[in-house]
């Protein structure tokens, strides 16, 4: 291809002589600690883009592997001086791969039904998810990986098999009306969004966050016409078919009438915080803005309201998981860690390098699924050293990939959400009374 | 003309094709270092696996005509890492074993590529302390610390990577190998030559192998902060603390614009009304540490500080240090380019030189944000910049070159810790005495006749 071609007109110059290459940024980058290859650091990306857009690289294979083999956990956005918007340059360059380089027409298929078909309808995927859970609880799964049926398809297929998360019982909508009111005095309006997978995997820390605001003195709006939030399509290149599902939530939401979009899984939250920036210049810029600014992390709002302490004694010791997309895309590390130890008996082991992507970074485990094994086995090592019992969580990626790690590793860990284990404390409290 | 496919076979039989790199992502990726606007591509990259491989390498250099660069993590502020024309990267950074942390006679022995602050983790783990603490020690190789004789912020009361250096083994331009000091505190076995490859700046041998010098580590620290309305102020207190006889571990100088610049990043509560700020840390015994920090308050005050806080505990003490550390790069918000530049005065010379920082910036009507490490002269003048406005880069220049004029009329030097590289070495030629500069050109020939190893670094011949 023709390098003049290549323009990326959305990162502007700016944005990449932001970066002043000191190499801060090293050693928090887990593809460079992995590789110790300078251009998989996000120094050298930074480099590497600026280079393409200058017309002094081509759009290589090697180019595009490389933008492709960061995880986008954007540690080092955290770790910047300089204040450079890492994320938004990889993500912009992966926007411009997408739309720019021929795809297998294997690849476009599969991705035509992830996004359009899957994606597009949560009912598609509570559908193929009824399907997955007969599989698992039938033994049908136990019998296919016992006897490697997945190997006979693909070895890809083999990879990643295991992968997929333990389906729940129930979905959201089982589990929750549309609305709910506040136990008390009615001090906040607030909407939740249950997530895509995280409906069909985590329906429990759905109904956990609800009931845990309506014990805050919040009315709880669950609409069941939501659409996924976009970030799956956003981060795969689809921006339009992003933009279509900000738009209807912002209406199915009611965006105008409440205090508070309520988000329980960090990637999401990330991206509809982001949204207002990555859309400024649409259309409907101002309904997208609002829905970011109204976007809180479930802990960052508790946090804000000044959350009830629960009384009642839960004795634990659990150590916590800062999801990338909460730690470094938005910047939250001290609430959820004050919801876990708001609760009397519940002790916090802190883990070496709680900041570290599990490897999960959205698709990235299917994708590049050796190198987020390896990073698993980095966290497993790390949070099996804490001697703790829960490992705590708030993002759904991060709970299926660590699910998947605790799993092969043969251990007894549990996962939990900050909110379950709030809901489970207020859950022990009521009981007492 | 260099034939580059020759070269890449030589390299291919030397350490194996599994460490050689050719792709154009990665030869962009190895063009620059820490060091603002310069950057070129190298021919291509070597991670060479032994000692031997390095010779072989060097010889391979003479034979087919190419140049050789050795490179750490590139986080140097001269340009030392940076590639020259038809140039071989021999990246030294995997080589990261601490090879023997011995407690009976206070050293530890590495490989070149093991990181800073790596070292400062194992070693205190120990009870010992190795002090020198530049400010990318997260990051930057102890091969780079001694290539580039690197400071810190304690390089007040410890001195910099040179006051720690026992020993070395380095490989020559020639390819010969050569192991110089040892374990041994007191050596003068022949010429001291392992001080002539401390601060070489990789132009007369690549660096091997080291033998630190460990201390035991501080008993107990003090951290505090000391705020001033003027930046004349902070520079007299500090002057009037090491007249006093007090030597803090650590003395560091923040004006505002640095002072908002890492506040922006680092978040941690720093008031951003005052014009200047010090960072001061005692260490030693207890008892010491409690009177030092005493005196140290009644001098500030006296010196006009408006303010005067501790850090309440360790880890406080530990965010504000990892902040000011972060300060060249959080300066990099303000506007597109950063240059900093290091030049160094005696201590007594740090208020003047302060003053005449500001009177420079404002004569050519730039944006300067300064900090350092105060307590040992050694500042960090800035200039925000944009690299694109050509006018602005020229006034840049001449506004440098007269801050260098100022520091060394003072009694002072270009640079107290970052080394010539590229960026200096123009005001190396202009201002070092012709017989000095001659002598450094003396010992480069004397080791690399035909101008292989780091060539157009420090000086040109």
């Amino acid at each position: 291809m023709n390098p003049s071609e290549n323009t990326l007109p959305t990162i502007s110059d700016d944005l990449l002589l932001q970066c002043m290459h000191c190499g801060m940024c090293l050693p928090t980058c887990p593809t460079y600690v992995l590789t110790k290859r300078e251009r998989s650091s996000p120094r050298g990306r930074i480099r590497l883009i600026k280079s393409m857009a200058e017309g002094k690289l081509n759009f290589t294979h090697e180019f595009i592997t490389e933008m492709n083999f960061c995880l986008d956990c954007r540690a080092c956005e955290t770790a910047c001086p300089a204040g450079v918007h890492y994320g938004r340059i990889i993500e912009e360059t992966r926007r411009v791969i997408a739309e720019t380089t021929k795809i297998s027409y294997k690849t476009r298929i599969l991705r035509r039904l992830f996004l359009t078909g899957l994606f597009a309808k949560q009912k598609r995927l509570q559908l193929l998810a009824r399907v997955v859970r007969f599989y698992q609880k039938t033994g049908m799964e136990w019998f296919v990986l016992k006897f490697n049926l997945t190997g006979l398809f693909s070895k890809k297929l083999k990879q990643i098999a295991p992968l997929s998360p333990k389906i729940s019982a129930k979905f959201t909508k089982q589990l929750l009306p549309e609305f709910l009111p506040a136990h008390g005095e009615t001090k906040y309006k607030v909407a939740l969004l249950t997530g895509c997978v995280q409906d069909i995997a985590f329906a429990e820390t759905n109904l956990a966050t609800a009931e845990v605001l309506v014990r805050n003195n919040c009315d709880v709006y669950i609409p069941q016409n939501q659409a996924c939030c976009g970030s799956v399509h956003a981060h795969t290149g689809a921006v339009e078919l992003a933009k279509k599902n900000l738009l209807h939530n912002c209406a199915a939401f009611y965006i105008d009438t409440i205090d508070a979009l309520i988000i329980n899984a960090a990637g999401c939250g990330s991206f509809l915080k982001e949204s207002g920036e990555i859309f400024s210049l649409a259309e409907d810029a101002v309904a997208i803005k609002k829905l970011a600014s109204k976007t809180r992390d479930i802990s960052e709002f508790l946090c804000e309201i000044n959350f009830r302490k629960p009384e009642a004694h839960l004795d634990l010791i659990v150590t916590y998981h800062d999801a990338c997309h909460l730690a470094h895309g938005q910047k939250i590390r001290s609430a959820p860690r004050e919801i876990i130890t708001s609760i009397n008996g519940v002790i916090l082991k802190e883990m070496r390098e709680s900041d570290w992507c599990c490897g999960s970074a959205g698709v990235y485990n299917i994708t590049h699924t050796e190198t987020a094994n390896k990073l698993l086995d980095r966290k497993i090592r790390n949070i099996q050293s804490t001697n703790a019992e829960i490992i705590i969580s708030a993002n759904t990626g991060c709970s299926i990939q660590l699910a998947y790690g605790i799993r092969t590793s043969g251990s007894q860990l549990k996962i939990m959400h900050p909110i379950d284990l709030l809901w489970r404390a207020y859950q022990a409290e009521e009981r007492n009374e | 003309m260099v034939n580059k496919s020759k070269i890449i076979e030589k390299l291919t039989l030397i350490s194996g094709s599994e460490n050689v790199l050719t792709e154009p992502e990665d030869m962009i990726s190895l063009s620059y270092d820490g060091t603002p606007l310069y950057e070129m591509l190298p021919l291509c990259a070597i991670s060479p696996q032994t000692v031997e491989q390095i010779s072989q390498i060097l010889k391979a250099a003479h034979e087919l005509e190419f140049k050789v660069v050795p490179r750490g993590t590139g986080t140097g502020l001269s340009g030392g890492a940076i590639p020259v024309a038809n140039s071989v990267i021999v990246m030294m950074h995997h080589w990261d074993k601490i090879i023997e942390i011995d407690e009976k006679n206070l050293t530890v022995t590495v490989q070149p590529g093991v990181i800073t602050q790596d070292l400062h983790t194992a070693v205190e783990a120990c009870g010992l302390f190795y002090p020198p603490d530049p400010g990318s020690m997260k990051i930057c190789t102890i091969g780079g610390n001694v290539a580039e004789n690197s400071g810190g912020l304690r390089g007040l009361k410890y001195g910099v990577t040179s006051s720690y250096v026992m020993g070395l083994q380095a490989v020559l331009p020639e390819g010969s190998i050569v192991s110089f000091g040892n374990k041994c505190v007191k050596n003068v076995s022949g010429i001291n030559m392992k001080d002539i490859f401390v601060g070489s700046e990789g132009i007369l041998g690549i660096i091997t192998e080291i033998v630190l010098k460990l201390i035991p580590k501080p008993q107990d620290q003090k951290t505090m902060l000391a705020f001033f309305n003027t930046i004349e102020d902070a520079g007299e207190t500090v002057s009037a603390i090491i007249a006093e006889k007090i030597i803090p571990c650590t003395l560091e100088f923040l004006d505002q614009t640095t002072i908002k610049c890492v506040e922006d990043f680092a978040k941690i509560g720093l008031p951003i009304e005052y014009e200047a700020l010090l960072l001061i840390e005692v260490d030693g015994p207890s008892i010491i540490v409690e009177d030092e920090a005493a005196r140290i308050i009644d001098i500030c005050k006296k010196h006009g500080a408006q303010n005067v806080e501790f850090a309440r505990n360790s880890e406080e003490a530990e965010k504000l240090k990892t902040a000011r550390r972060a300060a060249f790069t959080a300066l990099a918000r303000v506007k597109p380019t950063t240059i900093l530049e290091d030049a160094t005065v005696p201590r007594d010379k740090v208020a003047p030189m302060l003053r005449q920082i500001q009177i420079i910036a404002k004569k050519y009507n730039l944006l300067f944000g300064t900090f350092g490490h105060a307590g040992d002269g050694n500042l960090h003048p800035t200039c925000l910049t944009d690299e694109r406005l050509t006018d602005e880069m020229e006034r840049v220049e001449l506004a440098f070159e007269e801050i260098f004029k100022v520091a060394l009329e003072m009694g002072g030097t270009l640079t107290g810790e970052h080394g010539i590289g590229v960026a200096k070495k123009k005001f190396l030629a202009k201002f070092e005495m012709p017989a000095n500069l001659q002598l450094m050109k003396k010992i480069k020939t004397t080791l690399d006749p035909n101008n292989i190893l780091n060539p157009g670094k420090v000086f040109d011949l």
